[in-house]
């Protein structure tokens, strides 16, 4: 092997190195915090649910302020204290609302560990649109350069949920997050069964004006069981 | 041992080596949040005596990868190509990457793979070699191939009159 060629060689090579990608920093930080939170949390599965709201609410800010949050989390203990009220007002209609980059959770929600027998049944998840063939048609118009489109699920055992919303073709298409930031996967960790509202916005430039899209999610639970559902909807007066 | 107990290298790393092989972007993003999804429920299988985290997480990567192109198979020709850096109008080190990724993206599937393993993930020739079965020699091999392929695409990508054979290929048809 010349010289030179062996010089060329390693200018590639170094080309290669420098030019290597990075992630996006809120996508690295985002799922940075998830695994850490995850990988340590996992050693804990299947606590016992806790009884006291007082204790739940300590253990809640204690565990925030440990590992940060899952994903999209904020860390702030005043967002850890308003989160536990909610809960404690039962108010389980909180939305999946696409905020960050990859990830989100229950992490606030009464105290569930991920596995946890008594939310959870064998086999797959029983996942369906709220309403079934009775849910009306769903439509998604432009409002300013983002389209809004808002469904409700039934999901009757822990999961992971991955939202996505295809176009005609197959194409995944990307999902507007508040801050404008964009994904084409939504993922979000249930850990109270329940009915979910899930809003989604798509920017309207991906969008053809008549042409009918579908929600797809894609719900794992525990044990690895999955379970699929589409949601069709339809973009009209994109223009408006 | 927690395998992920220091997850930033490693999602840089992951990272990566899945953006050279399906190109950067939210896709690159989708695949290595499902790598680290799957290995977060698959942490208490991981075994040290048979590689090292970033190892055992490149080996669930090809996996993903594997199921992220066969999803996608017949949606090709949709996705927009990588543009090649315009002199002028990029800073240097986005024109750079660019034209790196454009030439990545013209080799064939192996040595692709080979070039995401090494310069990607980081991964040793011997590494390499045992996530791919291969002896490390054969590897060091295949690697100095791949890059001789790559610079004359780098080249042709990069200078006048040039055309790629595969640029040529796809515009006739």
């Amino acid at each position: 092997m010349n010289i030179n060629w062996r010089r060329k060689e390693r200018g590639v090579e170094h080309e290669l190195r420098a030019a290597r990608p990075e992630p996006k920093p809120e996508f690295l930080s985002a799922l940075s915090e998830q695994v850490h939170a995850e990988s340590r949390r996992s050693r804990f599965r299947a606590r016992p649910r806790l009884a006291l709201a007082g204790v739940l609410t300590a253990g809640l800010l204690a565990a925030v302020g440990a590992f940060g949050g899952f994903g999209y989390a904020a860390t702030a203990a005043q967002q850890a204290v308003d989160a536990v009220s909610g809960i404690l007002v039962a108010g389980n209609d909180d939305p999946i609302e696409v905020r960050l980059l990859t990830a989100g959770a229950d992490q606030y929600q009464a105290g569930y560990a991920w596995g946890d027998p008594g939310q959870n049944h064998d086999g797959a998840p029983g996942l369906s649109q709220k309403g079934g063939d009775f849910a009306p048609p769903l439509v998604a118009s432009c409002t300013g350069k983002v389209a809004r489109v808002v469904t409700r699920i039934v999901l009757d055992e822990q999961a992971d949920l991955k939202v996505s919303v295809m176009g005609p073709g197959g194409t995944k298409l990307v999902l507007t997050q508040k801050g404008g930031k964009q994904t084409k996967t939504l993922r979000y960790r249930v850990l109270v069964p329940r009915t979910i509202r899930i809003a989604l916005r798509i920017p309207c430039s991906v969008l053809e004006d008549g042409a009918r899209y579908k929600i797809v999610i894609h719900a794992t639970d525990p044990d690895g069981n999955t379970s699929d559902l589409q949601v069709p909807f339809r973009a009209l007066n994109l223009t408006a | 041992m927690n395998p992920l107990a220091d997850p930033e290298p490693l999602i840089r790393r992951v990272y990566a080596y899945v953006a050279y092989r399906i190109g950067d972007g939210p896709d690159a993003e989708d695949v290595t949040s499902a790598v680290f999804e799957r290995a977060l429920r698959y942490q208490e299988s991981y075994d040290r005596r048979k590689g090292s985290p970033l190892a055992w997480l490149v080996g669930i990567a090809r996996r993903e990868i594997d199921s992220a192109l066969a999803a996608r198979l017949p949606l090709h020709g949709e996705e927009a190509p990588v543009e090649p850096a315009a002199p002028g109008d990029l800073a240097e080190d986005s024109a750079r990457r660019l034209s790196i990724a454009a030439a990545v993206e013209q080799l064939d599937p192996r040595d692709r793979e080979l070039i995401a393993l090494r310069y990607g993930a980081d991964l040793t020739a011997r590494q390499i070699g045992e996530l791919l079965d291969m002896q490390t020699n054969a590897v060091e091999v295949a690697l100095h191939r791949a890059l001789a392929r790559l610079r004359e695409g780098a080249v042709a990508e990069t200078t006048p009159g040039i055309v790629r054979p595969a640029a040529a290929a796809a515009r006739a048809t």
